[in-house]
């Protein structure tokens, strides 16, 4: 039957679909959005694909797992037609560790060819945002979480991250190359006797957890939460969960990783119901959630209730929005940026706040998504980073310094546009041959001259950071786009700041720029 | 597991219980048991005939694939001389001396209530077999058209010498065996002759009555025997001896019938091409020679050899229980109605979509689940159509519901399950049907047989894909749904049908297994939410809770759950199951079950419902499943697990419970002693189930039908 068409889709459905090739298998999650506008899952279908077990111990994927890979898909798009979803609702992303792989874009190319989807890599700025986001949700069902110090860490398959909340607000964040199964492949040995390997893991991870703890040794943490797909698949087993989370006595973590640890790999399926390759993760991410505990001196964890993985998916479906929360943590993470680089921070406030206005004012010229209102105003609170090396050139200073920075909540794709609005956010306009702004797609430069065109204007009514326009209003003329401003009697500066840098705005919007006292 | 399940791991249970053999009863003589309990319908004298004729055929048919699969089992493990013990403590050697006492003692019974009741009543009412000697000219002239046109071209006597006699018994077939000598040349050579009746030729002959009104039939193994000289023209041929014997690999492992193999020996058994004869059955008054020719030529030995006083294979008297014309020897039939819960000429779909609807079968049609399947098929709204198929009906209306919709060009998936015993040859036919007409066709799954009783129904409205359910108990089987007692539910709960579709990947291999939220699913975890719903009754009683369990299936063998009832018993939860066959648990016992009382209902109808009751302080939990409490149904196959989590559905499971229970007229009590009674009660207060199930129902429908709310018009096809 598979090419059999649907009877009635004359419409396309309300379903939408996320394929995600993840550390140990490939899942595919059907969903819709309910009355609340939230997505939902309807069916969910999961296959075991061995992608770090190869990449970690041979750094790249075998052939046998890219043809496996192939005919996972060939099923999973059998599922869609059963739902008559068309490829346009259909969005498929991979692990960010499949970038270590040698033979990545092979892979990619293959998962494209079968799928008709573009994948993209899921990043640490994606995967950042997911633990946030249940952080926050477990912050807010238990009061006692909420109010108290928290720190939150999560093991992924080849990185940990660690937050830190402060009643319930982001206070600190940092990232290690510390995953499930890269340490798995680093210490696996066929020979070892299990406790042999639990030893090897354990010293493999010393060095990492040392750091980590070092890092956080000067802040109070009253709890620790560890979030992660194998500590919330075997929390239930440790206890019922209460306002949405499960307390996980240390002791009893610590028996029952013994325990599994134990299991050959034919028992350990058996006993967690998980596929092979997924319990595979299993034991290293128990033991490196139990080496923080111990570091930590925590005698409980707290885990969140609920399937790690399918949360991720239905995140991934919902385009990444991000909570007006969210949005202003990473704002607070990029302000915290921007005192490291000593910025001009009420420059960088005013210019982000104007920023934030023409883009909403001016979104039927744009047409941009909602997502591009924060990279904007990221790059509006960033884009003087650069003076602190030197106010000469600081565009190119800048473009460097937030290339190589992490920014919360910020995918890397995100932040190369940040770090491209900040380049161009002078007069000087963007080039093909310019590093990294040639590696972008048609339409992706598109946007970093659509959003560069509205940086300069909003740059340019501070241009004598001093906050002298206080506010302004944009009425449209015929060609001319008068903006209207407040607070200043003379603004001569402002104007020749636009002339100066506003050609890209007139070349983009078709209006020229005349500044007007309201 | 489900967040709604308790969790296990937190109760403060004691150490386990330590189990000794004593504590169970062994799983053969229980079916033995169960056996004996059918014959007693048989011996019923306010039975009309024709019904205890029925059963006496039940018995024969039971005892049958009994002999070939379970001692089939237990001789194979006797001749490679392994002890292992059963749960009660028997080894093999010992349970197949048991069994075998005590099948010949169950034999004999047959057939002295067969020819002291049933025959002489049957003569009487004009029912009659009639000997060669008692044939009239006119009769013998008829048999001997018959034998001509119908017997005579399709017989081929063999030789005892050839090579290949042994391969010329087939299983199960009444087979004669003669000596032939002399002839006109004077040649005085002997030969053993074997002549195996037609598979195929119907076993009762029809003669006609002189006086009319009578049903008078010869068997076909005495028509052959009357005319057997022609066979050998000229030659003497010696009175033939009867006899059929049983074999251990003619048939598959099979699960309905209560029947099991220890793991070991399935593999060991269905590998195995030539099988040794089980059980020997030869008619009464055969010779000593034709007797250990018989015993030798099927490599037999004498303890295997039964003497049959009377015909062989009663199962030919299920042609006699359904004969026309006799409408008075039969019982009075309770019709099968149809459910309240859907306005005539409604869809399905919108009557599912009003409420959860349960239905009772056969009390209540099966029509409803037969009508999701075909107004899915022609419903231009539905995507998608996905069933797991074990056991079909000939002709089966769901199948061929099923291929029209494929041809409609919806997604049809079908899971034909081809290790279903004796349909195998049927499901593949139609399985090619459905190939043919573009539905996705999977031969079960490898290593587990697919048991579970489900339908998935994908049907887009106002833009959303609602997914309609039916859960059953029993086997999409039309036929059997009118004389099998089974559940059905209907649903179309979102959460069911994400349970459903993920159930449907799982056994499609287009995932691996998803944990459900409502459902569970064996291999994966049906056992282990069963133990907890024991253990969380547990837990109550021993804090003191009102704590209960109802439980009723088909068997109980599954040594875990045994232990998990014992134990629950012993920190007070009040017990009751209802077992139809097989049932290991001792009740009774001081100590260790004296909490749990056990009833076994055989009835008109074969009781094959499973639903599964627990207190749960007061709200209780309900399940329907199409899994029984064995080893196998729990670790071996694929079998579902629904919630039903309707208030009035509950209500309606608990009542019937509650009536199974109190029935003491079909309902016999299991003792400590692994005997079963009937209950004493007087005669006022004799209460019979399934006849107060066929009541109600017929109550309900009356009163339904006296107040219609919704006027059907006729209109043009």
């Amino acid at each position: 039957m598979s090419d059999a068409t649907p009877p009635v889709t004359l419409n396309p459905p309300p379903e939408h679909a996320v394929i995600y090739v993840g550390a140990a298998s490939v899942s595919l999650v059907i969903g819709r959005k309910d009355e609340k506008g939230q997505f939902i899952r309807i069916e969910s279908l999961d296959r075991p694909l061995p992608v770090a077990r190869d990449i970690f111990r041979a750094r790249s994927i075998s052939r046998n797992t890219v043809d496996q890979a192939a005919a996972i898909l060939r099923d999973y798009l059998q599922t869609m037609r059963e739902y008559g979803i068309p490829s346009s609702q259909l969005r498929l992303f991979t692990s960010n560790i499949l970038a270590e792989a040698v033979n990545h874009e092979i892979f990619l190319n293959r998962l494209q060819v079968h799928s008709g989807v573009a994948p993209s890599l899921i990043d640490d700025g994606n995967m950042t945002r997911l633990v946030y986001q249940i952080a926050q949700r477990m912050l807010l069902k238990n009061p006692v979480l909420a109010k108290g110090n928290t720190f939150v860490t999560h093991i992924g398959p080849g990185n940990t991250r660690a937050i830190y909340f402060q009643q319930g607000r982001l206070a600190a964040y940092s990232n290690y190359r510390l995953g499930i199964f890269r340490a798995r492949e680093a210490i696996a040995s066929p020979d070892d006797e299990a406790r042999q390997q639990m030893v090897h893991l354990e010293e493999h991870i010393r060095g990492v957890v040392d750091h980590l703890a070092q890092d956080y040794s000067d802040v109070k943490i009253d709890h620790h939460v560890a979030i992660g797909a194998e500590i919330q698949s075997v929390a239930p087993r440790l206890g019922k969960a209460r306002h949405g989370s499960h307390r996980v006595l240390e002791n009893d973590l610590a028996r029952l990783t013994d325990k599994l640890a134990r299991l050959n790999p034919d028992e350990l399926v058996r006993e967690l119901h998980v596929h092979y390759t997924g319990g595979e993760g299993i034991i290293p991410a128990l033991q490196t959630n139990l080496a923080l505990a111990r570091r930590f001196g925590d005698d409980s964890l707290w885990v969140p209730e609920g399937d790690f993985q399918l949360e991720l998916m239905l995140d991934l479906m919902t385009s990444g929005s991000r909570t007006a929360i969210f949005q202003e943590e990473v704002m607070q993470a990029a302000c915290e940026i921007g005192m490291r680089y000593k910025t001009d921070r009420k420059h960088a406030d005013q210019v982000a706040t104007f920023s934030r206005q023409l883009f909403r004012e001016l979104q039927h010229l744009h047409g941009l998504d909602a997502k591009y209102e924060l990279v904007l105003r990221i790059a509006a609170t960033l884009h003087e980073v650069g003076m602190f090396i030197s106010p000469r050139e600081h565009h190119k200073h800048s473009l460097y310094i937030l290339m190589h920075t992490e920014i919360f909540g910020l995918s890397s794709h995100d932040r190369v546009m940040v770090a491209l609005l900040a380049r161009y956010h002078r007069r000087y306009n963007p080039e093909p041959n310019h590093a990294h702004f040639s590696d972008l797609s048609r339409e992706e430069r598109m946007i970093v001259l659509k959003l560069a065109a509205l940086l300069r204007l909003a740059d340019a009514l501070d241009r004598s950071h001093a906050q002298r326009i206080k506010s302004f209003q944009l009425r449209p003329e015929g060609t001319r786009l008068n903006v209207l401003t407040q607070g200043a009697d003379d603004t001569t500066v402002e104007q020749i700041a636009i002339d100066m840098k506003c050609d890209l705005f007139r070349e983009i919007y078709g209006y020229d720029i005349i500044l007007a006292k309201s | 597991m489900t967040s709604s399940s308790p969790n296990p791991d937190l109760s403060t249970a004691p150490p386990p219980l330590r189990l000794t053999e004593d504590h169970f009863i062994n799983r053969e003589l229980s079916w033995l048991a169960f056996n004996s309990r059918v014959l007693d319908e048989v011996a019923r004298a306010d039975l009309p005939v024709l019904e205890r004729v029925k059963f006496l055929a039940i018995t024969a048919s039971n005892l049958d694939e009994f002999f070939m699969v379970r001692i089939g089992a237990l001789q194979f493990l006797r001749e490679q001389g392994l002890r292992v013990r059963d749960n009660a403590g028997l080894t093999p050697t010992q349970q197949w001396e048991q069994v075998h006492q005590q099948a010949a003692a169950f034999v004999a019974r047959q057939y002295d209530i067969l020819q002291q009741q049933l025959v002489p009543m049957m003569k009487e009412k004009g029912i009659r077999r009639l000997l060669n000697t008692e044939l009239t000219p006119a009769q013998r002239t008829v048999l001997h058209e018959y034998f001509d046109e119908h017997i005579f071209p399709v017989l081929s006597p063999v030789v005892v010498d050839d090579t290949n006699a042994r391969a010329a018994i087939p299983a199960l077939n009444i087979i004669l065996l003669c000596t032939v000598t002399g002839g006109d040349n004077g040649n005085t050579e002997k030969r053993h002759v074997l002549l195996p009746l037609p598979a195929n030729l119907p076993r009762h002959v029809l003669v006609p009555d002189p006086e009319g009104g009578q049903h008078l039939y010869v068997n076909l193994e005495d028509v052959v025997a009357l005319f057997i000289g022609e066979f050998f023209p000229a030659e003497k041929v010696s009175a033939p001896a009867r006899f059929r014997v049983s074999r251990n690999t003619d048939i598959t492992v099979d699960d309905e019938s209560a029947f099991d193999l220890a793991s070991e020996m399935e593999q060991v058994l269905e590998k195995r091409l030539k099988s040794p004869a089980i059980r020997i059955e030869i008619e009464t008054g055969a010779s000593r020679e034709h007797t250990r020719i018989i015993r030798d030529l099927c490599g037999a030995r004498t303890a295997q050899i039964y003497d049959i006083p009377g015909e062989l294979d009663l199962r030919a008297y299920f042609q006699i229980a359904g004969i026309s014309g006799f409408e008075e020897l039969k019982v009075d039939p309770w019709d099968s109605l149809p459910t309240t819960a859907i306005t005539p000429g409604e869809s399905i779909f919108d009557a599912i979509k009003r409420g959860d609807i349960l239905l009772h079968h056969p009390y209540e049609s099966f029509e409803p689940v037969l009508a999701l399947v075909e107004e899915a098929a022609a419903d231009p709204n539905v995507i998608a159509i996905k069933q797991i198929l074990y056991r079909t009906a000939k002709n089966s209306r769901i199948i061929s519901a099923l291929i029209r919709a494929a041809q409609a060009g919806k997604h049809v998936t079908v899971l034909v399950e081809l290790k279903a015993r004796f349909d195998e040859a049927r499901n593949l036919e139609r399985a090619t049907d459905l190939i043919n007409a573009g539905a996705q066709i999977i031969y079960g799954v490898a290593g587990l047989k697919t048991h579970a009783k489900v339908c998935l129904v994908m049907r887009r409205e106002s833009g959303h894909m609602t997914r309609y359910m039916h859960f059953g108990t029993g086997n999409y089987n039309e036929a059997t749904s009118k004389l099998y007692t089974d559940i059905s539910l209907l649903t179309c709960r979102a959460d069911f049908g994400a349970d459903a579709s993920a159930f449907f990947n799982t056994v499609t291999g287009r995932s691996r297994f998803v944990h459900f939220s409502k459902l569970s699913m064996a291999p994966y975890g049906l056992r282990e939410r069963l133990v907890s719903m024991i253990r969380s009754e547990t837990e109550r009683a021993r804090q003191g809770e009102a704590a209960e369990i109802m439980l009723k299936m088909n068997a109980l063998e599954d040594r875990q759950m045994i232990a998990a009832l014992y134990e629950a018993s012993q920190a007070g939860v009040k017990i009751r199951l209802n077992v139809r066959g097989i049932c290991c648990l001792r009740p009774g016992i001081k100590g260790i079950s004296e909490n749990i009382s056990v009833i076994s209902i055989i009835d008109r109808y074969l009781e094959h419902a499973r639903i599964f009751w627990f207190r749960q302080g007061g709200k209780p939990a309900v399940f329907i499943a199409s899994a029984d409490f064995m080893n196998r149904n729990l670790s071996k196959r694929v079998e579902l697990l629904t919630p039903v989590e309707d208030r009035e559905a509950r209500k309606r499971l608990q009542h019937i419970l509650e009536v199974h229970f109190a029935d003491t007229a079909r309902g016999r009590v299991l003792k400590a002693d692994g005997t079963w009674h009937l209950p004493h009660v007087t005669a006022a207060k004799v209460r019979r189930s399934q006849e107060q199930f066929a009541r109600e129902m017929a109550k309900r429908a009356r009163q339904s039908n006296e107040s219609p709310d919704v006027l059907v018009p006729h209109t043009p096809k």
